[in-house]
């Protein structure tokens, strides 16, 4: 059966465990966003987020939760195919990834729906005030360029 | 050095079944660069838990995609007995295991159909879809269904198969082995496949191991990559098991994994069928899934590793369930294999990973 490891660490930790698991052989599986406490007014826009390493047989996961306003250090560079999740956690989440290694900057998912989709997330307030959450524009989507290229 | 011209690729190609966009970075008649993006498709399925409680989400996860239906089901459905504490009965996991191979051999079938039409061989894509037919008459006659069938169920399967029935498939995939074995010769020997396949889209071990690439695709590059090998379920009673690898790391390495491994799924159903215990088909499901409790799976599915996380609440609607598909880790791959190929070679080289965008959206 596929180990059942879940390991709470803090939003600050990532980083360090991400390279250690890298320098290990680890494979990046997963990351995945869920919101919590949707019903409670106080605690709404809290994400948990779960990071999904594995190395043959084993798996382990790591768990915490990410506040309205905090921002996550990408793993992307580390594991190149985490890009994917990242921007995928932005688009639909609302989480803000700093250093992503292509970041699509909201326009990997082309929907035809107000996104972020928690609309409690620090993107969707920061558009709401200035009046543009729910109005991109889906006719043309930016070509995004790479990290590298910026630097 | 040419100027460099941005090219769009889809998400509209004869190539690609499903939508999927690529900005091709091109100098001339190279690709230097090629920036993926989805979301054409994106139908919010993992939100679905919130409406559809755990026992009738079943019915979505087979809905996620056309080819892997069956193992989207079987995937979740495992996920939720993890989650419960629940072993289903010794028949209901063989029965499990014959299903998902066949769907296996009904993907890899069709990925060769569609591979044979995108290099212009037009009568080896009629003969592999033919062949297809079979396992499609076999799920059918089954379970009344060619593609999604709701076989499965969280605490087993829904539907029997008589053991003289199951004779009946072993005999149908004997009798398409000689058959397949024409087909086969051709995609590894002939050569005007090998002209086309051999050397386009190369991917080292390495680069495969740092991409964590899954399924088929990282196995090509001589990547130990394979869920089966956790021996979960009826897969834990097969006598023995090696994933099919090659050490090429091209589309011709790629085609010939999937092409074997056809046969590696026919050896694993005869197994099955040789072995099947008779018990039960399922057991009864009793209490929701707990408040805070989480489960972790994966799944060999044709493509490669499909990851199920679920999260209960006590209700009985889950409070998160998320799936990661082999295609979304594939991607990250397929833009490496882009760089520095020919333009004329870009479609060929999208179609060698299998991509499957419905999986990869939800």
């Amino acid at each position: 059966m596929t180990p059942q490891v879940f390991i709470d660490i803090t939003r600050l930790e990532l980083r360090k465990h991400a390279e250690r698991y890298q320098a290990e052989g680890w494979r990046f599986v997963n990351l995945c966003g869920s919101l919590l406490n949707l019903d409670e007014e106080s605690d709404k826009g809290v994400v948990e987020m779960l990071y999904t390493f594995a190395r043959g047989r084993e798996m382990e996961n790591l768990r915490f939760d990410v506040q309205p306003g905090e921002v996550l250090e990408s793993i992307s560079d580390l594991y190149f195919n985490a890009l994917v999740n990242e921007n995928e956690a932005h688009d639909l989440f609302g989480i803000e990834i700093k250093g992503i290694v292509i970041d699509f900057g909201g326009a990997f998912y082309t929907l035809s729906v107000p996104t972020p989709m928690n609309p409690q997330s620090n993107i969707a307030i920061r558009a709401a005030e200035q009046k543009t959450y729910g109005t991109a524009d889906y006719g043309a989507c930016p070509v995004p360029t790479s990290s590298e290229e910026e630097a | 050095m040419g100027k460099k011209t941005i090219i769009p690729f889809g998400p509209q190609h004869p190539v690609l079944p499903e939508p999927v966009h690529v900005d091709l970075v091109v100098e001339d008649e190279k690709v230097i660069e090629a920036i993926p993006q989805i979301g054409f498709i994106h139908r919010g399925l993992e939100k679905l838990v919130q409406k559809k409680d755990f026992m009738q989400f079943v019915a979505v996860t087979e809905r996620i995609c056309g080819i892997c239906a069956f193992g989207h089901s079987m995937g979740y459905s495992e996920t939720i007995e993890i989650l419960m504490g629940l072993e289903i009965p010794k028949r209901a996991q063989y029965l499990r295991v014959i299903w998902h191979e066949l769907s296996r051999i009904h993907s890899h079938l069709l990925w060769l159909g569609l591979l044979a039409d995108g290099f212009g061989y037009e009568n080896l894509f009629m003969q592999c879809w033919r062949l297809r037919e079979n396992v499609l008459g076999i799920f059918e006659k089954t379970t009344g269904g060619r593609v999604i069938f709701s076989a499965c169920n969280v605490g087993g399967v829904t539907q029997d198969i008589e053991d003289g029935d199951l004779k009946g498939i072993v005999a149908i995939l004997d009798g398409m082995r000689s058959e397949y074995e024409e087909l086969l010769k051709t995609f590894l020997y002939d050569s005007s496949v090998k002209n086309r396949l051999s050397g386009i889209g190369y991917l080292s071990k390495q680069d495969a191991e740092s991409l964590c690439l899954a399924g088929p695709f990282a196995r090509a590059s001589g990547l130990v990559e394979d869920c089966r090998l956790d021996g979960y379920g009826g897969y834990g009673d097969l006598a023995a098991f090696e994933p099919v690898l090659s050490e090429d790391g091209d589309g011709h390495a790629r085609c010939e994994v999937r092409a074997r491994e056809v046969y590696q799924s026919m050896d694993i159903i005869a197994e099955m069928v040789s072995k099947i215990p008779d018990t039960p088909i399922s057991l009864p499901v009793k209490g929701m899934p707990g408040a805070g409790t989480a489960a972790v799976h994966h799944v060999e599915q044709p493509r490669g590793e499909s990851f199920y996380y679920a999260k209960g609440n006590g209700t009985k609607f889950l409070s998160r369930f998320r799936i990661r598909t082999p295609t979304s880790h594939n991607i990250g791959g397929m833009t490496k294999i882009l760089q520095g190929c020919d333009l004329a070679d870009v479609a060929l080289n999208i179609l060698t990973i299998d991509p499957c965008i419905s999986c990869t959206e939800r």
